[in-house]
C-alpha cells in the first residue's frame, strides 16, 4: 500500500488545492465577482487528479478493493482536513457545510475513481451485459 | 544473589503487565470527579467498583484458563456465542479504544499546554490538533520502540504518582476532604470504571504465566488491590491539598500549591505515559481492523483516526465527560461481556465448584444488572446534562 507515499501525495494535493482555493476566494472578493470562487475548486480537482494518479501509478498490483479503500481514505482525510480548517482556522462549525460542498466532494470522488480506473491497467470490474442468446430458455418457441 | 523462582518471576511479570495496563490516564480524572461528587462518595465508588472489576477480571481469567488456545475477548465471544456476537464484542472494544483515544488527546494536550505555554504560547486547540496529527502519523508507521518503552514509562509514572502522593499527604488539610463542589453523584461511576479498565489484558496473562496460568487467581486480586490503593492515596493527596480548586487533570491545581516541580514532573511523565498509551491503543484498533476484519492498513488507520478526530472537532473538550461516558457505557459493556462469558464457561467446563473460580450466580446477575443500569444512566445523563 505504501502509506507514506499516499500521505505525501495527499498532503501535496491538499496543500496546493487549499492554497489555490484561498487565492481564488481573495481574488473573488477583490474583483467583486463571486463566480471566480469556482476557480479554486477546479484547481483542487486538477491537483487531486494529478497526485492520485501519481500515487496509483507508483503502487502497482493494487486490487480493485484496495483501490476503493484508498479512495475512501483519500476522501475521508480530505473531509476531515476541511473540517479542521473550518473549525480551527475559520472559526466556523461543521454545520456550515452546504450542498455545494457535498457537490464538490462528489466531484472529487468521481475524479479519484477516474484515476483509479485509468491506472488499473484493465484490472477493474466491468459492467458486463448478460448474454441473452446463451441464456435463452430451451423450450422457447 | 537474590533470585526468584520461575513461578514467582512469572507471577511478578504478570502482575506488572496488569498493573501497567490498568494505571493510565484515568488516574488524572479521579480527583476532579471525586470533588464533584463528594470525596467519600467517590471513595465508596472506588472501593465497590474496585471489587467488581477484580471479580470480573477473575471471571475473565477463568474463561481464559478453561478455554484451550489463544484468543482475545472478541475471539472468546465468537467461540461461545457465535460470529455476530463476536463482531459486536469487537465493536465494543473499538468503541472503548476510540473513547480512550479522545481522552488521551485531551489530557495529553493539557499536559503539553501546561509545559509549553509559558515558552511558546498558543491556544489549547493547536496542542490538541498537533497531538492528534503527530500521534496518528507515528501510529501509521508502527511502534516497536514505543511498545518496548511503555513498561519503563508506566514505571516512571507510578514513581511520579508515589512522589506526588508522599509529598501531597504531608500537606493534606482534612477540611478539604469534606468540601463539596456541586453534587454530581453519578460522575465518578464512569470515570472510576475507565480508570480501572484493563480487563482486555487478562487473556494475555495466560501467555505470560505459561504453565503457572492457574496463579492468575492470586495475581489479579493483588494487582487490582495495589492499583485501588494507589488511586485512593493519589486522590486523597490531591483533594486533600487542593480541595475545591482541584483542576480536571489534577496536576495544574496541585502545582499551584506544592510548587512548579509538581507541574513539571507530573506534566512530563503524564504526557509521556499518555502518548505511549495513545499510540498503543491506536495501533491495537488498527491491528484489530486489519487482521480480524481484513481491511487494508491504510483504511484501518483511517478508521482508528476518524472518529476521535470528529468527536474533538464536534467540540468535545471535557475529558472527564469523555472518560465518564466511555467507562460507563463501553467499560460496562465489556464487563457484561466478561460476566456472560464466565456463565457460559462455568456451565460448560466447571462441573464441580472446586475446579473453577466460583461465585454465586445471583452475584453475577447483580453485577450484570449494575452495568446495564449504569450504562443506561450514563447515556441519559450525557444526553440531558
Amino acid at each position: 500500500m505504501r502509506p507514506l507515499r499516499f500521505l505525501l501525495m495527499f498532503a501535496i494535493a491538499y496543500g496546493l488545492g487549499i492554497s489555490m482555493t484561498y487565492f481564488f476566494i481573495f481574488s473573488a472578493n477583490y474583483l467583486q465577482q463571486s463566480n471566480v470562487v469556482f476557480g479554486g475548486l477546479i484547481f483542487a480537482v486538477v491537483f487531486t487528479f494529478i497526485f492520485s494518479w501519481l500515487y496509483f501509478r507508483g503502487v502497482p498490483g493494487l486490487s480493485w478493493r484496495q483501490r476503493a479503500e484508498v479512495i475512501a481514505v483519500w476522501l475521508g482525510l480530505m473531509i476531515l482536513t476541511d473540517m479542521l480548517f473550518l473549525v480551527f482556522v475559520q472559526g466556523g462549525s461543521i454545520s456550515q457545510l452546504t450542498f455545494l460542498t457535498v457537490g464538490a466532494y462528489a466531484l472529487q470522488l468521481f475524479t479519484l475513481f477516474t484515476t483509479a480506473y485509468l491506472t488499473s491497467g484493465g484490472n477493474h470490474p466491468r459492467l458486463a451485459s448478460p448474454n441473452l442468446a446463451m441464456n435463452q430458455p430451451k423450450d422457447a418457441p | 544473589m537474590f533470585q526468584l523462582s520461575q513461578a514467582k518471576s512469572a507471577q511478578l511479570r504478570a502482575g506488572q503487565s496488569l498493573v501497567g495496563a490498568m494505571i493510565g490516564v484515568g488516574v488524572f480524572g479521579l480527583p476532579f470527579a471525586f470533588v464533584k461528587a463528594g470525596f467519600f462518595v467517590g471513595m465508596a465508588y472506588l472501593v465497590v467498583l474496585g471489587l467488581v472489576v477484580m471479580t470480573l477480571q477473575l471471571m475473565m481469567a477463568e474463561v481464559s484458563i478453561q478455554t484451550p488456545g489463544r484468543h482475545r475477548i472478541a475471539g472468546y465471544v465468537q467461540k461461545y456465542f457465535g460470529k455476530r456476537w463476536g463482531i459486536a464484542s469487537a465493536f465494543i472494544t473499538i468503541a472503548m479504544a476510540w473513547g480512550a483515544l479522545v481522552a488521551y488527546v485531551l489530557v495529553g494536550s493539557e499536559f503539553l499546554h501546561a509545559l509549553l505555554y509559558p515558552i511558546i504560547g498558543g491556544d489549547i486547540f493547536i496542542y490538541q490538533v498537533s497531538f492528534l496529527v503527530i500521534g496518528f502519523l507515528i501510529a501509521l508507521h508502527g511502534l516497536k520502540l514505543v511498545a518496548s518503552t511503555e513498561v519503563y514509562l508506566v514505571s516512571a509514572l507510578i514513581l511520579a504518582l508515589v512522589v506526588i502522593v508522599v509529598r501531597g499527604l504531608m500537606q493534606v488539610e482534612v477540611s478539604n476532604l469534606v468540601t463539596l463542589d456541586g453534587f454530581d453523584i453519578f460522575l465518578p461511576y464512569g470515570v472510576v470504571l475507565f480508570s480501572l479498565g484493563g480487563i482486555a489484558i487478562v487473556p494475555e496473562l495466560k501467555d505470560v504465566l505459561g504453565r503457572y496460568k492457574a496463579s492468575m487467581r492470586t495475581v489479579i486480586p493483588i494487582s487490582t488491590m495495589l492499583v485501588v490503593i494507589l488511586y485512593g492515596l493519589f486522590v486523597t493527596a490531591v483533594v486533600g491539598v487542593t480541595g475545591e480548586a482541584t483542576t480536571q487533570e489534577a496536576i495544574a491545581g496541585l502545582g499551584t500549591v506544592l510548587g512548579p516541580w509538581v507541574l513539571i514532573l507530573g506534566s512530563i511523565l503524564g504526557f509521556l505515559a499518555v502518548s505511549t498509551s495513545f499510540l498503543i491503543n491506536a495501533v491495537a484498533v488498527q491491528d484489530l481492523l486489519e487482521y480480524d476484519f481484513g481491511y487494508t492498513r491504510l483504511l484501518a488507520w483511517f478508521a482508528a483516526l476518524s472518529i476521535p478526530t470528529i468527536v474533538i472537532l464536534a467540540g468535545a473538550s471535557n475529558f472527564i465527560e469523555v472518560m465518564s461516558f466511555t467507562g460507563g457505557v463501553f467499560g460496562g459493556a465489556t464487563g457484561i461481556t466478561a460476566a456472560l462469558l464466565y456463565l457460559r464457561v462455568r456451565k460448560r467446563y466447571c462441573k464441580s465448584p472446586a475446579k473453577c473460580f466460583h461465585i454465586p450466580k445471583w452475584m453475577v446477575w447483580l453485577i450484570l444488572g449494575l452495568f446495564v443500569i449504569g450504562a443506561m444512566i450514563e447515556v441519559v445523563f450525557t444526553l440531558f446534562h
